[in-house]
């Protein structure tokens, strides 16, 4: 035999032939442990931020959820094409033309108090989410009834059908937690005091301004699926996972790379190039999970006048407003679509209204509008959305804007931003949910206030309609909307960089961060 | 004296009362409360209203402001909106991080202050005062921000002697809490040994030039006793001063030394509790931290009279 025209005795044969299947049952090994997975050690993640409350039944911020979802579970999730799937329900059958569901529960599923899970738990938890969530209260102003049927059933029925009853039972912020019954009647509409719910690790301790604490959940009841998306069967490795708040993005990466962390949320994104070289870390970027967008007051104001937010939109360069506000281009994208790429929403309707950058085109549309310098009062409060103002800010001047910049602490921004007096124009970041029907800027009541006669017509079929065709067509015709009314101008799709020690395995980069089903090697 | 000190302390009650009554003026004219906080940003107006009524933010100022007074008089800080746990309790919590960082930074700052100070009087003039006096320079331009971060690459990333950030209590490991203490106290502690070593080389200065120094050098005394044991305790007086005033600083620079290292003391909860509009927090914070000020102005004062027996309080 010869191998690059040397000849090859048969010793050597035999030896490559050794090799060959030491390689391969080392990688069978490998793939076993990776399936199995090694138990023990403690998770030390460095959050961004300290969460307001661990209660996510109360609040929409990401911050809590992806901290408490580790411990609270809710009757659905989604899996990894952001389908709904079920987590404590077992199953679910529709009925009378969608009129009636009735969940059937999984059973012998213990909360962290040793209590089993029943349906009285899951009626109680949903009396109070539709009294004290928003997302609760918006979806059970379409409930007539909801009823224990036995221990392990719940039967609701609706006043209409709605297509997004079951998402708005999986989205985790301000979401349909399950906990046991005493506790959310006694809870009401003040955080939980006892944070005790049924998910893989369990409460143990929150330090103020230190850590939050949690440890695996030894008799918790696992699906037997195989892990898909938020869902499936999880399993907690790790003894303890302990979350530290590390504001400041240049300590979560050295923590990282000094092997304090395991893990940090997100590290600034200029520092990726040197990141990919250093040993021993990791550093990934996340699947998009928000894009940037300016929101116009339509209310009142300068810009209630259409043709001067179309202005707006023309004037805009959406790259060097991403870039500054962003940093590394691998963490975002420029592109149309009101649902990312990812999605089964994607959409380009209105393409040609995106990233014009027509500088003329704006000043003629203010002209027609009889713009005369009137002052467009912008806030922001975090850097980065301050830092894409600024950019925006040159460009609109360049077509003829008078933009009066100032930036305020984010409460304070946030208040503000609720009196239509106030401003004409702010920053957001906004993130995908589980449908578009539940996405905030659909939302004619929230600031900005788009009110477009047909939206509100498309909305209310869209609740009603269950065929994608159709409700696509829907999602479509609102996003054409969208870039026609410019309420709110996309500038770009963003990601965020994460950074991982080596010794963490078997992390799953979806758009939001859990813990379950990692483990660390030695 | 005693008399003295009882009128300080009683004193100190309007004072407390006047820095209670602004902060909590302060607090309540800047926009943002704590129910719209909780609800977050696609709550509706109409929820917020009904969260603040139930909060009693909606009630006028002053009848906030009243009971929140009538609550202090019993003792009562009220409780945290957040942790829902007695202020009082969380104040207490955070204090012993913050002290422990100070007094760690207070001693940093007195050895390196006094050292600088008192070689760079005895070599006046000299390349070595000129060094000295540079290094204090550049230690009291920098931010305490920028100093943290180096330290922190310098000997937590490239040495790996310190951890990055975190907190071990004293009680839980004293060597441990040290190793956490020790960058963020140096930090904190550079500018002050800075502002002291000028001082201290000013005063030394002055005292060196007087006569009793020239009579324990001719009575053949060495160099070291004559520094540090005649003329550093006559010097005392405006030094004792300056490690007062930066005793109280420090509680400021804590803030930022603690929000950079994950200390979780004083500074780090005043921040979380300003951007949460946790008022009661806020309030409990601040009137520790005035009263902490008011003390060490008040102990500065008597150890005064106590090195230099000129000084007397009627």
């Amino acid at each position: 035999m010869k191998l690059h025209g040397k000849k090859i005795g048969g010793f050597q044969l035999i030896l490559v032939a050794v090799l060959c299947l030491t390689v391969l049952f080392h990688g069978v090994q490998a793939h076993a442990a990776e399936k199995e997975g090694k138990y023990g050690g403690v998770l030390r993640i460095a959050l961004d931020a300290e969460p307001g409350g661990l209660d996510s039944m109360l609040t929409t911020a990401t911050l809590v959820w992806t901290v408490s979802w580790h411990m609270f579970e809710n009757l659905f999730t989604f899996g990894e094409k952001m389908d709904v799937i079920p987590m404590l329900a077992e199953d679910y059958a529709i009925s009378e033309g969608g009129l009636r569901y009735v969940v059937t529960l999984r059973k012998g599923v213990p909360f962290h108090n040793g209590k089993e899970m029943t349906s009285e738990d899951v009626v109680a938890s949903l009396r109070r989410w539709s009294e004290h969530s928003s997302l609760g209260k918006s979806t059970f102003a379409n409930i007539e009834s909801i009823e224990a049927k036995g221990p392990y059933a719940v039967e609701f029925l609706l006043k209409k059908p709605d297509a997004v009853f079951l998402v708005s039972l999986a989205t985790p912020g301000a979401g349909a937690i399950i906990v046991p019954a005493e506790i959310a009647s006694e809870a009401g509409e003040r955080p939980m005091r006892e944070l005790v719910g049924t998910g893989p690790f369990q409460f143990v301790e929150w330090q103020p301004n230190r850590f939050i604490k949690m440890k695996r959940f030894d008799t918790y009841a696992a699906r037997s699926e195989e892990p898909n998306g938020f869902g499936g069967r999880k399993t907690a490795y790790a003894d303890e996972i302990h979350y530290s708040f590390v504001p400041d993005k240049t300590v979560q990466s050295v923590g990282v790379e000094a092997g304090d962390f395991d893990y940090a949320y997100a590290v600034d994104s200029e520092e990726y190039e040197r990141l990919k070289e250093t040993p021993g870390v990791r550093a990934v970027v996340s699947p998009p999970r928000a894009w940037l967008a300016f929101i116009l007051n339509t209310r009142e104001g300068v810009l209630s006048d259409v043709r001067i937010r179309r202005a707006m939109q023309a004037a805009l360069d959406m790259e060097p407003i991403l870039l500054i506000s962003r940093g590394h281009p691998d963490v975002w994208r420029m592109d149309p679509s009101l649902h990312q790429k990812e999605t089964i929403w994607w959409s380009d309707k209105g393409k040609e209204l995106y990233n014009q950058k027509n500088a003329d085109k704006a000043k003629a549309l203010l002209k027609e509008a009889g713009y005369t310098g009137q002052p467009i009062r912008w806030m922001a409060s975090y850097e980065g959305y301050y830092n894409a103002v600024l950019v925006a800010k040159s460009q609109l001047e360049a077509a003829g804007f008078v933009i009066d910049l100032n930036r305020f602490e984010p409460a304070t921004e946030a208040s503000r931003r609720r009196n239509s007096e106030l401003w004409d124009a702010s920053i957001t970041g906004y993130t995908m949910r589980g449908d578009p029907l539940l996405n905030t800027f659909f939302n004619s009541a929230v600031p900005g206030w788009w009110v477009n006669e047909e939206v509100e017509q498309l909305k209310r079929d869209l609740g009603l309609e269950t065929d994608f065709d159709k409700r696509y067509a829907m999602v479509e015709r609102i996003q054409e909307l969208f870039y026609e009314d410019a309420p709110y101008i996309k500038i770009g799709d963003y990601a965020t960089l994460r950074l991982l020690h080596e010794r963490v395995k078997n992390f799953k980069n979806l758009s939001d961060i859990f813990f379950w089903n990692v483990w660390l090697e030695n | 004296m005693r008399r003295y000190i009882l009128k300080r302390i009683l004193a100190l009650l309007p004072v407390m009362l006047v820095v209670a009554s602004v902060v909590f003026g302060i607090q309540h004219m800047t926009p943002g409360n704590p129910a719209e906080i909780i609800l977050g940003e696609e709550a509706t107006q109409e929820q917020v209203r009904a969260l603040e009524e139930k909060m009693g933010l909606d009630r006028p100022f002053i009848v906030q402001l009243g009971r929140w007074f009538g609550h202090l008089l019993q003792g009562d800080l009220g409780e945290s909106i957040y942790y829902q746990k007695p202020v009082l309790s969380i104040v207490l919590g955070h204090a012993l991080p913050t002290i422990q960082l100070t007094l760690l930074a207070l001693t940093v700052t007195i050895a390196l202050g006094l050292l600088m100070g008192v070689f760079a009087a005895a070599f006046h003039n000299t390349l070595l005062d000129n060094a000295l006096m540079f290094i204090a320079s550049i230690q009291l331009s920098l931010p305490i921000s920028w100093i943290g971060l180096v330290l922190m690459l310098a000997f937590s990333l490239h040495y790996r002697i310190f951890p990055v950030s975190g907190y071990v209590a004293f009680s839980e490991g004293p060597l441990q809490s040290i190793l956490y203490l020790t960058l963020p106290a140096l930090a904190l502690g550079a500018g002050a040994a800075a502002r002291l070593a000028r001082m201290t080389r000013s005063s030394m200065l002055e005292i060196l030039r007087s006569d009793y120094i020239m009579t324990a050098r001719a009575k053949g005394l060495g160099e070291m006793p004559v520094l540090f044991k005649h003329a550093l305790k006559n010097a005392a007086v405006p030094i004792l001063t300056v490690i007062g005033l930066s005793m109280a600083n420090m509680l400021g620079g804590a803030v930022v030394s603690e929000q950079i290292f994950g200390i979780p003391g004083l500074g780090k909860l005043l921040i979380f509790s300003v951007f949460n509009r946790d008022y009661p927090v806020v309030q409990g914070v601040v009137l520790y931290i005035a009263f902490i000020y008011i003390l060490i102005n008040l102990t500065i004062d008597i150890l005064y009279a106590w090195i230099d027996s000129r000084i007397t309080y009627g």
